[in-house]
């Protein structure tokens, strides 16, 4: 087990599969953990009732999972109490955490600083494959880059649904949609509370990484 | 102007929304402190009483708070309330509706009080706000102004799950009157089986309601000796607010409500009673009730004010478009919790704001802070309180565990905040 350490400090493991780790974090700290493999692996995050669960019935349903992920940034916040998680890998993964102070990163945020906030390298197959984007506010920068070029939309949640059911078609969201492009990489802000969901296109297997940024904007959009 | 008693009228409002909607037939049968101006559509609406004067579009706590704290700082200053609805409703009052712990009558008040302090109740919807020309457009005529505040709350967006906006009477909700009414009755009529709560993205009105709801309905159940199997579908990874989320997991899990984090419904069945997440999971129902997304009205952006919410200096509610106009509570893009709370403190302070642009000699308003007790049962609740600095930047949180002393004090919160408007 990881104990909770000061901000500013950093831990590193080398975790094998099956992989299970306990993470703490203090109150008034946020724990970003950063995972790295060389081979795509299957990520989960739960927390303690969600373990709880898991370790009775081994069911991960609801849980936070990045699939084929080869990277993850992501921040685990204790606000008001000490916070824990628990990581479930499958595969091999390399595990850093860095422990920073909220209310020092919300002040530096505040100044005009901006922040990585959350970001992911993933597998996608060959096909229309779909990445959920959420949770965005406004103020956020996102950057996705693709290993390879690839056609992609970003489009709200209804046309998801309508998509997923036959209702539009890839290329008829590609014609509607603002938030397109058949590149290797792509650049937006977030300029609403919508939930954004990306459809890519690609006839072969490639990798995508998407970083998103916090700006003093995001900030005062309250999430 | 006919007179209807509030009573009687609710009564008539209980009645008549089992569809879950205002109707216009009713609107036109109210207090008396209303102005109706349902003729003169696209003329002006009021005629121009020579004072400076400050049209505020929504009758909820942020923008009533706003009017009554005006009144005060420029007497002399016109004030209009434009409101769709024939009274006032608490909003965490909807709550305490759905769960039996309050009657219609008891949580809503007739807008008389506010006229009878000078300020202008009209009834109207508002269709545009034209900011070049400093004039609102309404269902009912035109209306001029010198300051705007828009304070409107939010929108139900049944639009954004598939097929529900065909299938209205499917679902029912604590987040709008009418639907509330519909929920109650459904409540009382349910004899056991699969209950699904969904909640949808943050920021939405009153985040720990969909949770409370949940803890209500558990308590109902289990006194009426229903089985009943609870779910919450929940589009956020964690329930909501944030400094709330592992009292609320630890809550669900002793009651045993199932808890779906990170599972957005983007579509609903009604015929095979099943809601579908945006990851393909089907998740079956004998009862549902879906929050839709919560967003601001659609005039708000047609006027180019912001999207989905109007965009706004946090410190001074001020548009970042026109000098005279300001925005407050649940439609604006501030980083204060969707509360009455809130929503109260905002009223006030944009209060000062406005007078302060109108040259008054008021002081600048204290930083919005947030407190509020939601249920985890009937006699228990939880504590959370926020602080903010002038600027909208969170300086300070707290949360504590579910106590009887906290269910009291929210009975007094609750009784304050809608005391101080129409009954001090």
């Amino acid at each position: 087990m990881l104990s909770s350490v000061e901000p500013g400090s950093t831990q590193d493991n080398n975790l094998t599969p099956p992989l299970e780790k306990k993470i703490e974090a203090k109150k008034g700290i946020v724990a970003f953990i950063e995972l790295s493999s060389p081979t795509p692996s299957d990520v989960y995050l739960l927390y303690p009732t969600q373990y709880n669960k898991y370790k009775e019935s081994g069911s991960l349903e609801g849980v936070l999972e990045f699939k084929e992920i080869t990277w993850l940034f992501y921040p685990i916040p204790a606000l008001l109490e000490d916070q824990t998680v628990y990581i479930i890998t499958k595969g091999e993964v390399k595990l850093n955490i860095t422990y920073e102070n909220i209310q020092e990163r919300l002040d530096r945020l505040f100044a005009g600083e901006e922040q990585l906030r959350a970001g992911t390298e993933m597998s996608i197959d060959s096909g229309i494959s779909m990445v959920r984007l959420t949770p965005l506010i406004p103020g956020l920068k996102v950057r996705l880059d693709f290993t390879e070029n690839a056609q992609f939309v970003i489009v709200k949640t209804i046309d998801l649904a309508r998509y997923k059911k036959g209702l539009k078609s890839f290329d008829q969201l590609y014609k509607e949609y603002d938030l397109k492009g058949s590149s290797d990489h792509f650049n937006f802000s977030i300029s609403d509370f919508e939930d954004l969901y990306m459809l890519v296109r690609t006839d072969k297997r490639i990798r995508l990484k998407y970083l998103i940024w916090a700006t003093k904007e995001s900030a005062e959009s309250g999430c | 102007m006919q007179k209807m008693n509030r009573r009687s009228l609710l009564k008539g409002v209980g009645m008549s929304l089992a569809g879950g909607i205002f109707i216009n037939g009713i609107l036109s049968k109210v207090a008396s402190g209303e102005e109706q101006i349902m003729n003169g559509k696209h003329m002006s609406a009021i005629p121009s009483s020579g004072k400076t004067r400050v049209v505020i579009l929504g009758g909820g706590f942020s923008g009533l708070y706003c009017a009554k704290t005006l009144s005060d700082f420029a007497p002399d200053a016109e004030i209009v309330v434009v409101e769709k609805n024939p009274f006032f409703v608490s909003g965490p009052s909807h709550i305490d509706y759905v769960a039996g712990l309050k009657h219609l009558d008891d949580i809503s008040r007739s807008y008389d009080p506010i006229s009878a302090r000078g300020i202008r109740i009209v009834r109207s919807e508002v269709i545009h706000v034209v900011g070049e020309k400093n004039y609102v457009i309404t269902a009912g005529g035109n209306i001029e102004y010198n300051y705007l505040l828009i304070s409107t709350g939010i929108r139900i967006a049944d639009e954004d799950v598939l097929n529900l906006i065909e299938q209205p009477a499917s679902n029912s909700h604590a987040w709008e009157l009418g639907e509330s009414v519909q929920m109650r009755r459904r409540i009382e009529s349910f004899k056991g089986g699969k209950f699904v709560i969904t909640v949808p993205s943050a920021p939405f009105k009153c985040p720990p309601g969909p949770y409370e709801v949940a803890c209500l309905l558990r308590e109902i159940f289990d006194r009426k000796k229903i089985k009943a199997d609870i779910t919450i579908v929940d589009a956020n990874d964690k329930p909501q607010p944030g400094p709330l989320a592992q009292k609320w997991t630890g809550v669900l899990n002793a009651k045993k409500i199932n808890y779906m984090p990170n599972s957005k419904v983007v579509e609903i069945d009604p015929s095979g009673k099943q809601v579908i997440t945006d990851k393909g999971e089907k998740v079956g129902y004998d009862f549902v009730s879906i929050i839709p997304p919560n967003k601001a009205a659609t005039f708000i952006r047609d006027s180019g004010l912001g999207d989905t919410f109007v965009d706004v200096d946090p410190a001074t509610f001020k548009s970042k478009k026109h000098d005279n106009i300001y925005a407050v509570g649940d439609c604006a893009k501030v980083p204060y919790t969707k509360s009455a709370f809130t929503s109260a403190l905002q009223g006030k302070s944009v209060a000062h704001h406005i007078a302060l642009a109108m040259g008054k000699d008021v002081k600048a308003p204290d930083p919005i802070y947030n407190i509020c007790y939601p249920y985890v049962s009937s006699s228990e609740a939880l504590m959370v309180s926020v602080n903010w600095d002038k600027d909208g930047k969170m300086i300070k949180a707290e949360a504590d565990d579910a106590k009887k002393d906290y269910a009291s004090s929210r009975a007094v919160w609750e009784n304050g905040l809608i005391q101080g408007l129409f009954d001090a």
